[in-house]
């Protein structure tokens, strides 16, 4: 008789909220105990939060209320927490994460500070995005080997904190990619990222057309083209032709939005498909460095955006709020959200409907999330499957609320009369002692006709 | 799905039935718009999927245009034709722009 494989269970709670204990912050929370992440911390654990602090201009990334309320829980529970992200690649004209320098300036506009989260937050993988702990991946299917941002690598144990949404060449952004890539040094996102791989990298898969390029004269954004290659990879020559030494390319994919609209490169669904798979091993390298037993998940689907958190902009939700989602499997969770998005209606308005997929049933993040048409919600998960990281299968719990109580306001808890009583005595804000005890000057009655939608009112 | 690529064909060809509606003005403006269409042919945005919510608002556009030729509906068919050189325009311009990231 074959054993029962018990599934990995997946603590939801909805994003509905009327009370203090179903507030979004107060449900993480609860689904964090719930799922048993609580039990992956001793007492004296560094605890690295991973989360992805957002873009300069971005604006669905995760508030940093909910990091500051998981490091609290996470002190509770006698842990030391810091909060992290990593460096980027280049991967835009004008980024703003790629060093520790831009990233902490980038961080701390969008509002992760020590003084906000109540513990340090930190770029994990040093000044350039060197630093890091190398893994070897002998189970990887695409990667053999993985570069750990430090600061994570070295932590007991690791939270990852993830907002869900698309991601143009992921197709999704959940936990797998919070550490597939997230948790990867840039040079582990190199690496990811295929450069250099002589098949899949941009290097090897992007179709180049340097005749595209029309020469200097007729092409004033010439000096953005060279200059859009931190490793000089990109030369227009004293003949004034476009040189590439595309053997040498990183994939660091900064010159694609000046290429690609000019047709002189286009990036092949090969090489976004072979990444998407590449980000499960990246996953499963981070898990490793830190211990299977000591890494949680909790996946915040709220906001969920089409594109990632790394553009300068966020496009409207294309699904309404899912709700929070904890597990100790980073396969199960994002399958469980994938799911979930997939049964929801799409946002009117949103580029769910602009796609046609804004009906419950409908496949959303093939279409509304990816650069390329042929890539799948299901390509991470799958792999990450594969190679032994989890379980597509989960059992789906539903906590109860924990109670109002214990989300009383933490600094003072007492009740209001015990709180204010001796300071309203002393400082009276409402003046009792004006307008026969009623304390101000307000007229008795008024007509409510004068202002209802059917009244006739002047601008 | 209709490929970008493929509903921007489709835009030109309900643009250039529009010449054939008996408007001098909107022939000439049709005939404008399918220039800047066919320009804009093999381009990789028509490959992305980022394309396609703005070729199908061309598209809808462009047919929108069609029927007010067809009703004979001048009013309908000055704001459709207006609604439809937006929309071109707006394609053109992304289509055009670098800025979309990747990542």
């Amino acid at each position: 008789m074959n054993p029962v494989v018990k599934k990995p269970v997946v603590a939801f709670m909805d994003a509905r909220s009327s009370s203090p204990d179903t507030s979004l912050v107060a449900k993480m929370l609860t689904v964090f105990d719930a799922a048993g992440l609580d039990e992956i911390i001793s007492p004296g654990d560094v605890v690295a939060i991973k989360l992805h602090c957002g873009e300069w201009n971005n604006t669905a990334y995760l508030r940093p209320v909910y990091a500051r309320a998981l490091a609290d829980r996470v002190k509770e529970l006698g842990g030391r927490p810091f909060v992290c992200d990593t460096t980027t690649l280049p991967y835009a004209q004008f980024p703003s994460r790629v060093t520790e320098l831009d990233l902490l300036l980038s961080a701390e506009r969008n509002g992760f500070t020590s003084a906000t989260l109540g513990c340090p937050f930190i770029c994990a993988d040093g000044f350039v995005g060197t630093s890091d702990h190398r893994v070897d991946l002998p189970e990887g299917f695409l990667l053999k080997e993985a570069y750990i941002a430090q600061a994570i690598a070295a932590a007991d144990a690791l939270i990852a904190l993830t907002h869900f949404k698309g991601h143009a060449m992921g197709v999704i952004g959940g936990a797998l990619k919070n550490l597939g890539i997230g948790a990867q040094s840039k040079r582990g996102k190199f690496n990811v990222h295929l450069g250099g791989h002589p098949k899949y990298g941009m290097g090897g898969s992007g179709k180049y057309a340097p005749e595209a390029f029309k020469g200097k004269e007729s092409d004033p954004g010439w000096r953005a083209i060279e200059e859009s290659c931190p490793f000089d990879l990109l030369r227009i020559d004293d003949d004034d032709r476009l040189v590439w030494d595309s053997e040498r390319c990183t994939t660091c994919l900064g010159c694609g939005t000046l290429l690609a609209p000019r047709g002189i490169l286009e990036m092949s669904v090969e090489m976004f498909e072979a990444t998407d798979a590449a980000i499960a091993d990246g996953a499963l390298g981070a898990v490793k460095a830190v211990g299977r037993e000591k890494v949680g998940f909790v996946n915040m689907a709220i906001d969920v955006s089409p594109g990632c958190d790394c553009p300068a902009w966020a496009d409207t939700p294309v699904v309404p709020h899912l709700g929070v989602f904890a597990s100790k499997d980073p396969v199960a969770i994002d399958q469980a959200c994938v799911d979930m998005a997939t049964a929801a209606p799409g946002v009117r308005g949103s580029r769910a409907e602009d796609m046609g997929v804004d009906e419950p049933g409908d496949v959303k993040f093939d279409l509304v999330s990816p650069l390329l048409e042929g890539l799948s919600q299901q390509t991470t998960i799958n792999t990450a499957a594969l190679i032994g990281l989890g379980s597509r299968e989960y059992e789906l719990v539903r906590p109860e609320r924990a109670g109002n109580e214990k989300f009383a306001f933490p600094p003072d808890p007492r009740r209001n009369r015990v709180r204010f009583g001796r300071m309203f005595e002393k400082l009276q804000p409402f003046p009792y002692d004006r307008h026969g005890g009623r304390g101000f000057d307000r007229l008795p009655e008024v007509d409510f006709e004068k202002v209802h939608p059917k009244a006739d009112v002047e601008a | 799905m209709s490929r970008a690529g493929d509903l921007l064909e489709e835009v030109i060809a309900v643009t250039q039935g529009l010449a054939n509606g008996g408007y001098d003005d909107v022939a000439r403006r049709a005939g404008r718009l399918v220039g800047a269409l066919e320009g804009q042919r093999g381009k990789f945005f028509y490959k992305t999927l980022t394309g396609v919510p703005n070729a199908n608002r061309c598209k809808k556009a462009a047919e929108a245009a069609a029927a007010a030729v067809r009703s004979r509906d001048a009013s309908a068919l000055a704001s459709a034709m207006s609604k439809l050189e937006a929309e071109v325009q707006e394609m053109i311009s992304r289509a055009d722009a670098p800025g979309t990231v990747l990542t």
